[in-house]
């Protein structure tokens, strides 16, 4: 089964290396966003005037003091992170097929509509998580439905019924 | 005497249908989220939220809700720690130590029905330290000044990044930071310029609060259990004879209302929370009344203290949300971004502005306490069925609710992709230990500080010394500093949560 796949060799304990290298990616992750948050804040115009304080100084102060931090967790040398436990490959693999299929639902959901386009990402998290296909896809429309039922009549919010079902009405 | 009155016409609220229902309602959600393992109020209450704004629910209501499902989760923590050694989140995990040894000897009717009753009896005694301190505080905080908020928010940032952090006192600040960072995306309201918008009309609002948390909260521990080895639950133990006796009851007693009275305070305090109030609990009465060396091994007064203190705690936790306005908890954070939402503004003039919301919540959890007492002692066999959803039928149950309650709010496929982004992120930052509490409190709080800094410097003309200018602010600083060298402490003396 799909799902089971996931669950073997899920994850693996880091060595000192491993982490002490991520902690460094962390903190030069932080180093870039930092410099790319400032030069979009010198950017800003100035607007009315605000006094002593304008719009880009907090912007600077926060960019600067992540800068700083960002700098510190790089180069620190903290022996325990409690990271140890990190997803194998073969779970990367899933969780960005999963990501990419939440990415495409958001795309998709104006054409498929809310009903047929959530119970499909539904499925196929269910059947993910050791699921049977029948008992997700089952479950997955009557959650769907129920969910479309109330919003629609008791909370009277219209979801996308999407052009294929929209089609079919008309 | 004023606040009895005040608090009698809080129970005329409270006790009105609807809000009786939403009290009952809001009970079970919390017992049976509380229960769940990786599932706690903040989801709960991150996806609820867009619901309660399409019931056009008013904010006591709301607020009602959010309580409930709040130290209602409390009580549920227990039911999943004592039977299966599963802590809901880290505040049970105390709980567990010798709950879960009663169980194992058959006396898990005994260990869950005595954390019933110290989580009432602690919740309750707490519901009065809350009005007592809340009406005291609130006469304090009327003398607070811009400058004086500015230094208690640096201080409720440095607490919540300590001590939410891990031991990880840099990570937690950084976690702070991003969240301000979201905040000043949109249009500033003190210049009128857009900011970090990058031309796109869907950010010049800002972004809204509802996608961050169902984000970090609803999808990122969706991507968390789907990347989770997870071991289905078939096995519980036995639930045995349901009450405990009347000398059981009496040598817990006083354990009981020491955690209140620590548990109260502890979770005052911007950041500590039930967690550490649980821990603090349990060693003080190992310390006091463990002259036989039985903690750890199954002894019904190291599941009553915890149990009194962290329910406790999560009512403390309300007085620095209502009165200052600074959440000391994530779960409050998202508590304050919801009321804000609503029109409502927590801080000091929130007992004059807001005195029938106020009254009427407090009363409401008299009521709330008591329901959860009465669904916990002869249901606790009903709720443990619970512990046997499967994941594949619960997590999408979340994606689903997830999904729609952006939806509802904004319409846009737009907002339901910044979603994705931030459970994304979410997900990153638990897989690398960055806590996400003090992210939060960065999106609530960051406008809040730039404005107070604003203003502080117009009134003192530029002048940094006005952040130096009062007791308050001294003692703020001083809490600060604290707060910045207590993880080093915890560490010297080996102190975890």
């Amino acid at each position: 089964m799909l799902g089971n796949a996931v669950y073997e060799n899920a994850v693996y304990e880091e060595s000192g290396n491993e982490m002490s290298l991520r902690r460094r990616i962390d903190g030069l992750v932080f180093v870039v966003l930092a410099v790319f948050y400032a030069l979009v804040s010198l950017g800003l115009e100035e607007g009315i005037s605000r006094g002593v304080v304008s719009s880009k100084t907090f912007p600077l102060a926060i960019a600067a003091l992540l800068f700083f931090l960002g700098l510190l967790l790089a180069i620190q040398n903290q022996g325990s992170d409690h990271s140890k436990i990190w997803p194998s490959k073969a779970v990367w693999g899933k969780i960005f097929v999963f990501i990419f299929l939440m990415v495409f639902y958001a795309l998709v959901l104006d054409y498929l509509g809310f009903l047929l386009a959530t119970t499909l990402i539904c499925t196929y998290v269910g059947v993910s998580l050791r699921g049977t296909l029948v008992k997700s896809l089952l479950a997955s429309c009557l959650i769907c439905l129920f969910v479309q039922v109330l919003f629609v009549f008791a909370l009277e919010i219209n979801l996308p019924l999407g052009s294929i079902i929209d089609g079919l009405l008309n | 005497m004023e606040e009895l009155t005040l608090l009698w016409q809080g129970f005329s609220i409270a006790f009105e249908f609807n809000n009786i229902v939403i009290v009952v309602i809001s009970c079970v959600i919390g017992t049976t989220i509380g229960m769940l393992p990786g599932i706690g109020p903040i989801n709960a209450i991150a996806i609820l939220f867009p619901i309660t704004f399409s019931l056009g629910l008013p904010a006591s209501s709301v607020m009602i809700l959010f309580a409930g499902i709040y130290y209602g989760s409390q009580y549920g923590n227990s039911i999943s720690s004592i039977l299966l050694n599963v802590p809901g989140t880290s505040s049970a995990a105390v709980t567990a130590i010798d709950g879960h040894q009663l169980a194992k000897k058959g006396q898990a009717g005994k260990a869950l029905s005595i954390s019933a009753v110290a989580s009432f009896i602690g919740g309750i005694i707490s519901i009065f330290w809350l009005v007592i301190f809340a009406t005291w505080l609130s006469k304090l905080a009327i003398q607070f000044g811009p400058a004086e908020y500015f230094v208690l928010m640096i201080f409720a940032f440095t607490a919540i990044s300590s001590l939410s952090g891990e031991g990880h006192l840099i990570k937690g600040i950084i976690s702070a930071l991003l969240g301000i960072m979201l905040g000043t995306v949109g249009t500033d309201f003190q210049s009128g310029v857009e900011r970090f918008t990058f031309g796109t009309l869907h950010l010049v609002d800002g972004v809204s609060f509802i996608v961050v948390v169902i984000g970090f909260y609803g999808i990122g521990e969706v991507i968390e259990i789907f990347s989770q080895v997870v071991s289905n639950v078939t096995k519980t133990n036995k639930i045995g004879k349901i009450l405990f006796s009347l000398k059981e009851f009496k040598e817990s007693f006083f354990s009981i209302i020491r955690s209140n009275v620590s548990g109260f305070f502890v979770g005052v305090l911007p950041g500590a929370g039930a967690t550490i109030a649980s821990f603090i609990a349990y060693n003080v009465e190992k310390r006091l009344v463990d002259k036989k060396d039985e903690f750890g091994k199954g002894d019904l007064r190291a599941v009553a203290a915890p149990e009194s203190a962290n329910n406790s705690a999560s009512i403390g936790a309300f007085i620095p949300l209502l009165i200052l306005g600074v959440p000391g908890s994530e779960t409050t954070a998202v508590m304050l971004g919801s009321l804000l939402s609503f029109g409502v503004t927590p801080g000091p003039l929130f007992l004059n502005t807001s005195a029938d919301i106020f009254w009427s919540f407090a009363a409401s959890m008299f009521l709330g306490n008591l329901v959860l007492l009465v669904l916990n002692l002869p249901l606790v066999g009903l709720f443990t069925k619970i512990l046997l959803i499967p994941k594949w039928l619960l997590i999408p149950i979340i994606v689903t609710l997830s999904f729609v309650g952006v939806y509802s709010i904004s319409g846009s496929y737009f907002d339901i992709l910044l979603t994705i982004v931030f459970g994304v992120l979410g997900f990153m930052m638990r897989r690398t230990n960055f806590p996400i509490a003090p992210l939060i409190l960065g999106l609530i709080l960051g406008n809040l500080i730039e404005t107070n800094l604003h203003r502080a410097l117009s009134y003192s003309q530029g002048s940094f010394a006005i952040f130096f200018s009062t007791g308050i602010t001294w003692f703020f600083w001083a809490l600060t500093a604290f707060s910045l060298v207590l993880p080093f402490l915890l560490k010297k003396f080996k102190i975890k949560f």
